[in-house]
C-alpha cells in the first residue's frame, strides 16, 4: 500500500495504491486526517484506481474521512473505484453518503 | 457423492495486524495451482480478510496476544473450504454479531460489516463460538471451473 498526496485547484487528492485492509487503515487514517485538518482546500479526493484490494476496513475509513472532511469544513469524492471496491462500499449503502466520480486525473483542473 | 480431500494447507500466526495480508497470501497461494477465476480468488481473499482481522481486531482486546489458526481445504468437485479460528473472548451473542452494521468497537471505525461481506462472497458462513474459549468461522465456496473435477 502506498499512498501520495498533492494540492491544487483548491482540491486535496489523495492516490491510495495497492491494498487497503485493517492494518494499512491505520497508517492512512493517520496521514489522511492531518493533512484534512491542516489544508486549505475545499474539497478532498481520494483516487482509488489504484485501489487493487479492500474489504471493509475500507468502508469505516472512507466514511471516517468523509466525517472528517466535513468537521473541517469540506467535502469528499471518491475518485475512480474499480468495480470490485465499489461492490464493497455499494454493501453497506455508502452511495448514498459518499459522493463519486469517474472523472481522470487529467481532468482534475475543472 | 462422496467428497475426497484433493489438498490442504494449515498455518498458525500471532494474532498480529500484519498477518492479514499474510493470510491473502497464503490463500492465493494455496490457490494458485487451480482453475479459479479472478473474481472467484478475490471474493475468497476479501471474506479470510474478514475473518483474520476479526480474529486480530476483536478475539485478544483486553488480554493477553494469541493465534490464529487458518486452514485451507480443497475437496473434489471443486469445493473449498476455509477456516479460521482463534482462542480468544469469543462471541456471546452470534446471530447478532452477524448483523450489518453491528459492532462492538465503533471507536476504531468499524463498520460492522465484515459477517455481511463473508455471506456475500462465500456460498456458506458458519460460525461456531463459545465465551471464553474462541471462535471458530467456516467459509464454503464452490470453484465454478473445477466442479467436474
Ligand atoms: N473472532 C472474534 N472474536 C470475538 N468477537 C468477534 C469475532 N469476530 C467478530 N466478533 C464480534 O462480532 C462483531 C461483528 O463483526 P464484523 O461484522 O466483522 O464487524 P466489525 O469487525 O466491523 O466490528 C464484532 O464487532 C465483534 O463484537
Ligand atoms: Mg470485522
Amino acid at each position: 500500500m502506498a499512498i501520495r498526496s498533492e494540492e491544487r485547484g483548491g482540491e486535496l487528492l489523495f492516490y491510495v495504491s495497492g491494498e487497503i485492509d485493517h492494518h494499512n487503515s491505520v497508517f492512512l487514517r493517520e496521514e489522511m486526517d492531518a493533512k484534512i485538518a491542516s489544508s486549505t482546500a475545499s474539497r478532498v479526493v481520494l483516487d482509488l484506481s489504484e485501489t487493487d484490494f479492500c474489504d471493509s476496513s475500507a468502508l469505516g475509513l472512507i466514511l471516517g474521512r468523509a466525517r472528517e472532511a466535513s468537521v473541517c469544513g469540506k467535502s469528499l469524492l471518491v475518485q475512480r473505484p474499480s468495480a470490485r471496491v465499489r461492490k464493497i462500499l455499494d454493501l453497506c449503502g455508502a452511495g448514498k453518503y459518499l459522493q463519486f466520480t469517474e472523472r481522470r486525473e487529467d481532468e482534475t483542473h475543472t | 457423492m462422496k467428497r475426497t480431500l484433493e489438498n490442504r494447507v494449515k498455518a498458525e500466526f500471532s494474532a498480529k495486524s500484519e498477518n492479514e495480508s499474510l493470510a491473502r497470501v497464503i490463500t492465493a497461494g494455496f490457490l494458485m495451482n487451480y482453475p479459479v477465476t479472478t473474481e472467484e480468488l478475490a471474493d475468497v481473499k476479501t471474506a479470510v480478510s474478514e475473518a483474520v482481522t476479526n480474529s486480530v481486531v476483536h478475539a485478544y482486546k483486553g488480554r493477553e496476544a494469541g493465534g490464529v489458526r487458518l486452514e485451507i481445504r480443497l475437496f473434489s468437485g471443486g469445493l473449498l473450504r476455509v477456516t479460521v479460528a482463534d482462542f480468544g473472548c469469543g462471541i456471546a451473542d452470534v446471530q447478532r454479531a452477524r448483523e450489518p452494521f453491528f459492532t462492538t468497537d465503533r471507536e476504531h471505525e468499524r463498520g460492522g460489516m465484515g459477517f455481511s461481506v463473508m455471506e456475500t462472497f462465500m456460498d456458506r458462513v458458519k460460525v461456531s463460538s463459545t465465551v471464553e474459549k474462541g471462535t471458530r468461522v467456516t467459509l464454503e465456496k464452490r470453484l465454478c471451473r473445477m466442479q467436474n473435477a
